[in-house]
């Protein structure tokens, strides 16, 4: 019982990441129960509120929740809480008071503007960039996919990525063919597996990547090359069969010769 | 085919067809809107997508001919919207001639502010390796013509259907739209498409409780929806908000249940399960569920937590235990699915 109660506090506090909109939400909700009696609908959103945050937080129902949808999101409960409605009706509502349009307007602004400082922009937080691709996956993935699909000897041909890149060359182009994908995961074989784990350490031994490469029958191996031991990695990869015959930033197109 | 046609085609199949068959399902209340017909038409769109990919992954179904099975429903219903909507539209054009000088200031700053969201979402590229599931998942069965049979991963043919994903098969409606769009892009039609579509429903259902909560109160409606556009705009402190879901990936089922879904399900809530006269068809309510079951694993679960709180409410509002057995019809898809997914 308190691991569930623990693990929903943590959900809850996870959710809002110290942010004041709770405060918002709990202020609103405040504000709509002492002063909007008469609104009927907000006393069915109270209620739907109250109600959802007693299952949310309930060890018995948490429990049954989390066995459903799982502990480690349970973040997600929070989705059903009417927070947005509730926090725009309690503003909406106070400021309604105020009748004249033009003296509406400061106060309008001001809550706004309480709520931006309350709160981060989805732009800020660093989730947006630009690209030069119409798929909008990462602008070197594009290129190495371009790459690929003009050098490769059939439809067939099977591609060895690193993570970043094969999380997304099957975004842009499904022709494309991976040995495995994000997390290894879709891995044709054993020996994937093991080509998976050489690939992804901190410092492979590109030797043996490029022997489990040949085993898997892959034709190109995709995977960021320090620059300063690209001549090394360059020359063990040609002792395997693989040629280098693209760099694109940091990653590396090797295709298998002959 | 140009991109302009293709634009053209996922404006036609994504916008104007869901809203016209809608209309069948939101005619019953006299002052309906056309943003009512495009949001019930969204929900039966996803019921429908779900009754017929389901089948179609079992029985190893070509994309392209559940592609046309989807095409033929949606426009038969649609043409039957057309037709409802002709004979409704005097009244419409004397509404739109009434309420359109009627629309405050506000409002026009929050559509602005939803345009701008929209613009950035559009033009701007939110890099999320879900996608390397959920649009691959697309891209795959419009590659090789089949519904859930290779894995969007690496390709290769599935031995065994993913069971957390193939009961919500969002990603398989991707892969239809693109073929309806004339081979747009999924990845294209899901990064820049899908946020102009479904953040301007999720708005529409937040504009739908502001015209609750202030009935013929414009001024105070188009404050209520700035405020809505605000408080989602600035909800980027925590990845797990539905905001920062909406905003970000909106493509993805989850985002959609989040954003769109969750909330529809609230406000119908009141309108179908609260409501003594009930406005729309409970039809809707159920179609809902189904849209939330298709487009997330998560709304098979959370669904029927919001739909069994209005039962709940409705229990205390009437005494009438008569409430349940539409409630147990409301649940029913979580529950067949839920049951097929202990299952599996």
């Amino acid at each position: 019982m308190r691991e569930i109660l623990q693990n929903a506090l943590t959900s809850w506090d996870k959710y809002w990441d110290g942010s004041i909109y709770p405060y918002l939400l709990l202020g609103a909700a405040l504000y709509l129960l002492f002063f909007e009696k008469k609104r009927k609908q907000a006393g069915y959103l109270l209620g739907y509120l109250v109600i959802t945050l007693a299952l949310m937080f309930c060890p018995v129902t948490a429990a049954l929740i989390e066995k459903c949808i799982g502990g480690m999101v349970y973040w997600r409960v929070v989705w059903i809480l009417p927070a947005v409605p509730v926090i725009a009706l309690g503003f909406t509502s106070l400021l309604g008071r105020i009748r004249n349009a033009k003296l509406q307007i400061f106060p309008v602004v001001l809550c706004l503007l309480l709520v931006a400082v309350s709160g981060t922009s989805v732009w800020q937080a660093g989730n947006y960039v630009k690209v030069q691709n119409n798929q909008k996956v990462p602008d070197e993935v594009a290129q190495v996919a371009e790459v690929i699909l003009n050098r490769r000897s059939s439809e067939d041909a099977l591609t060895v990525a690193d993570n970043h890149m094969a999380s997304y060359l099957r975004v842009y182009d499904a022709s494309i063919q991976l040995a495995f994908g994000r997390d290894g995961k879709g891995r044709r074989s054993g020996n994937g597996k093991r080509l998976f784990n050489s690939l992804n350490v901190p410092e492979p031994d590109y030797g043996l990547v490029a022997k489990y490469a040949g085993k898997e029958n892959c034709e190109f191996l995709v995977f960021q090359v320090p620059s300063e031991r690209a001549d090394e990695i360059g020359q063990i990869m040609k002792e395997h069969g693989y040629e280098r015959i693209s760099a694109i930033n940091n990653y590396n197109i090797f295709q298998i010769s002959g | 085919m140009h991109t302009l046609i293709k634009l053209v085609l996922a404006g036609i199949w994504m916008v104007l067809i869901p809203a016209f068959a809608g209309v069948t399902w939101v005619r019953k209340k006299k002052d309906y809107t056309l943003g009512e017909c495009f949001l019930a038409g969204i929900m039966f769109m996803f019921a429908l997508a779900e009754i017929l990919i389901l089948p179609a992954i079992y029985r190893k179904m070509s994309l392209h001919f559940v592609t046309v099975v989807f095409a033929v429903i949606m426009s038969v219903f649609a043409l039957y919207g057309l037709w409802k909507l002709n004979i409704d539209r005097e009244m419409h054009i004397v509404r739109i001639k009434r309420e359109l000088p009627q629309v405050s200031a506000w409002m026009w700053i929050a559509v602005a502010a939803i345009f701008i969201q929209i613009f950035i979402a559009a033009v701007y590229a939110h890099m999320d390796a879900d996608d390397s599931f959920y649009v691959a998942t697309a891209t795959t069965s419009v590659q090789t013509d089949s519904v859930f049979q290779y894995n969007p991963y690496s390709g290769v043919e599935y031995r065994i259907l993913p069971k957390r994903y193939v009961l919500s098969p969002f990603p398989v409606l991707l892969a239809i739209f693109s073929r309806l769009s004339g081979g747009m892009h999924p990845a294209v039609l899901a990064h820049t498409v899908y946020p102009a579509v479904f953040f301007a429903a999720a708005y529409l259902v937040y504009h739908q409780f502001g015209k609750m909560f202030f009935p013929e109160k414009k001024r105070e409606q188009g404050i209520f929806l700035l405020f809505c556009a605000v408080l989602i705009w600035f909800s980027g402190f925590s990845v797990y908000t539905a905001g920062n879901f909406q905003l970000v990936r909106i493509w993805q089922g989850k985002a959609v249940l989040a954003s769109v879904i969750l909330p529809f399900l609230m406000y119908l809530g009141f309108e179908i399960m609260l409501k003594e006269q009930v406005g729309y068809s409970r039809f809707l309510m159920i179609f809902a569920s189904m849209a939330a079951c298709h487009v997330s694993s998560m709304g098979i679960m959370l669904a029927p937590i919001v739909i069994a709180v209005y039962a709940l409410l409705t229990l205390w509002k009437t005494r009438s235990i008569r409430c349940m057995g539409y409630t147990i019809l409301y649940i029913l898809p979580s529950l067949i699915l839920g049951s097929v997914y202990l299952m599996l």
